[in-house]
């Protein structure tokens, strides 16, 4: 399925009560040395795609929320333009560079890339503890996956980790989906951070 | 629909004030922070106009951190503790674009700097020591937006039950690098910020921090604090469109707005007072004008004001701010004057308020506060007065 990496359709689901999230697909691919964290990252974005696939696209826009982690983005960016701006002067900085100075940069791409129109946000977070970095994120998938959705559609959320770091830099996309309501919410986004982290954590 | 969310405290540091409320004064009158700054010209910045702190004495790689402590006690003073009260089960939940921006600016100058200690995060480790409490941290990068992600963030925890209190806003150091950045992206302005106006060329650079406490009602009410307002909803979207400009047609924006509205249960007609992101760019005004349009296509336009002509655009920390500035209008029932704004422009057709305004119609009781970003990031905040 995939040019590279460990690419994995799956439907794993979880069930609380009248609420069922499901782990539609899965990817993790090391990331290459790239000259920047955008060149990096646009260097494999194109292979998210299978995870994507799952969700067609109406009127040219995919419904879902897009959530990233990251202990790292836009750190060496911001390091590089800086550089690069004393160096040259500040009047001929890159504007090319500046937008991925930004740690929510990868989430803009992948969202662009994706036509991904539902909520997206970044978290800064150090993946010291992998159980810890993940507790907000899935805590927000489980609200978007299970909020208000009693009328039975399905919503669907993908989550990424992004580590751009000299050592074993690397991307892991999750796709889920799910019905239910708030109620469970709580349960089920422990559920996932469980399963992410030990994702993360186990294929490194 | 889960459990209610008031705001007990604000706080905010500002280029117009040290403290929240001193900001909201210097607002009303109408003043502006802007003004130009010798040493970016000295070291030979193309934009030297911006909107500074002039007496915070932090160390540079510190000052956001002294920013965001400063109006964290601010805000738990006015929530009516002087020691955070159940550690753990506080929470802290802020959003910054670039965290400790002289930080990165020195490793780039070549300074050996483990930019680990001044990442997004250390504004929450920090703020974290100083009350010590070891409840959840959420360090959110959302760029110019974070700040109302920073509050739905810590809204959601409390419903969650994953925590009982809360920190949240969000903060933003002067950064230069940021100015380089905006001035290459061609997003600053010729002289002044001017919101909405027909003569706006751009936007200014601010810093700052804005902090609200976050509690349950329930649990407010019991310990006999005062709630100052209410968290309804917070409405997100992205444009999926480019890196920095915002979709023309104002879609995502509108998208989030209206989220916002359902989920809050409030329908379009009972908003009086949007506090718009304005950032004085043609491209992002226009935008955020059509969508305006959208959403009050079929009621009156409520009042809209706009703080980025007064303080700048302090970034990660101004929705924050701008929550802040939320909260004490609906305390005080008057809509704040958007400072630059002086010439409707006929392409947005939306005249932004010139002086400070008090709503006759009806009692002010429900504010939207947009804040849109770099990346096609759109969010808006709704809060509405308190009402038992």
């Amino acid at each position: 399925m995939m040019a590279s990496g460990v690419g994995r359709i799956l439907n794993d689901e979880l069930v609380r009560g009248g609420s069922v999230v499901a782990l539609r697909a899965s990817l993790s691919l090391p990331l290459p040395s790239a000259a920047s964290e955008q060149a990096a990252l646009e260097a494999v974005v194109d292979e998210f795609a299978p995870i994507f696939a799952g969700v067609p696209t109406v009127d040219g826009e995919r419904d879902g929320a897009l959530l990233v982690v990251s202990d790292d983005a836009g750190a060496a960016t911001a390091v590089n333009f800086w550089r690069d701006a004393l160096a040259a002067g500040l009047g001929f900085a890159s504007p090319a560079a500046f937008p991925w100075c930004l740690a929510n940069a990868p989430c803009a791409t992948i969202a662009r890339r994706f036509s991904v129109t539902g909520p997206n946000c970044t978290w800064l977070t150090p993946f010291v503890d992998s159980r810890g970095a993940f507790d907000a994120p899935a805590a927000w998938l489980a609200d978007q996956l299970c909020a208000n959705s009693y009328e039975g559609t399905p919503r669907e959320a993908w989550l990424v980790a992004l580590h751009f770091g000299a050592q074993s830099p690397r991307v892991m996309v999750w796709h889920w989906s799910g019905t239910g309501n708030s109620a469970e919410s709580v349960a089920l986004g422990v559920a996932i951070r469980n399963r992410v982290a030990e994702d993360w954590s186990t294929t490194q | 629909m889960g459990a209610r969310i008031v705001v007990t405290g604000v706080g905010a540091i500002t280029p117009l004030g040290a403290t929240a409320d001193e900001t909201w004064q210097s607002t009303l009158r109408g003043e502006s922070a802007a003004r130009d700054f010798a040493d970016l010209a000295a070291e030979g910045h193309r934009v030297v106009r911006a909107c500074r702190i002039e007496n915070c004495d932090a160390p540079q790689e510190r000052r956001g951190r002294a920013l965001a402590i400063a109006a964290a006690h601010e805000a738990m003073h006015q929530a009516g503790w002087t020691n955070a009260p159940r550690r753990d089960a506080g929470g802290i939940f802020i959003g910054s674009t670039l965290g400790e921006s002289a930080a990165f600016e020195q490793a780039g100058a070549g300074k050996a700097i483990d930019l680990r200690d001044y990442a997004v995060s250390s504004f929450c480790d920090a703020i974290a020591v100083e009350f010590a409490v070891t409840g959840p941290r959420e360090a959110i990068a959302t760029a110019c937006a974070a700040g109302n992600y920073a509050i739905g963030a810590a809204v959601l925890a409390l419903r969650q039950q994953r925590a009982s209190w809360a920190i949240a806003g969000g903060v933003e150091p002067f950064s230069k690098l940021s100015m380089v950045g905006f001035a290459r992206s061609r997003a600053m302005a010729s002289h002044d910020c001017r919101p909405f106006d027909a003569q706006r060329s751009g936007m200014l650079v601010g810093e700052g921090a804005g902090m609200v406490v976050l509690e349950r009602l329930d649990d407010a009410l019991a310990r006999g604090a005062h709630p100052l307002a209410e968290v309804r909803g917070l409405g997100l979207s992205s444009d999926a469109h480019h890196p920095t400009a915002p979709r023309a047609d104002g879609r995502g924006m509108a998208r989030a707005m209206g989220a916002a509205l359902a989920q809050a249960g409030i329908p379009p007609a009972e908003v009086d007072w949007v506090n718009v992101h304005g950032t004085g760019t043609r491209a992002s005004d226009a935008a955020e004008g059509r969508a305006l349009r959208e959403v009050f296509d079929r009621v009156p336009t409520p009042a809209l004001s706009g703080s980025k002509g007064a303080l700048g655009h302090a970034l990660g920390a101004a929705s924050a701010i701008e929550a802040v500035l939320c909260v004490l209008g609906l305390r005080d029932q008057v809509v704040p004057p958007t400072h630059g704004h002086e010439t409707v422009d006929p392409e947005i057709g939306l005249a932004c308020t010139r002086e400070r305004t008090v709503p006759t119609r009806r009692p002010m009781r429900v504010v939207m506060n947009n804040a849109f970003a770099f990346g096609g990031i759109n969010s808006t905040l709704v809060l509405t007065r308190y009402e038992a």
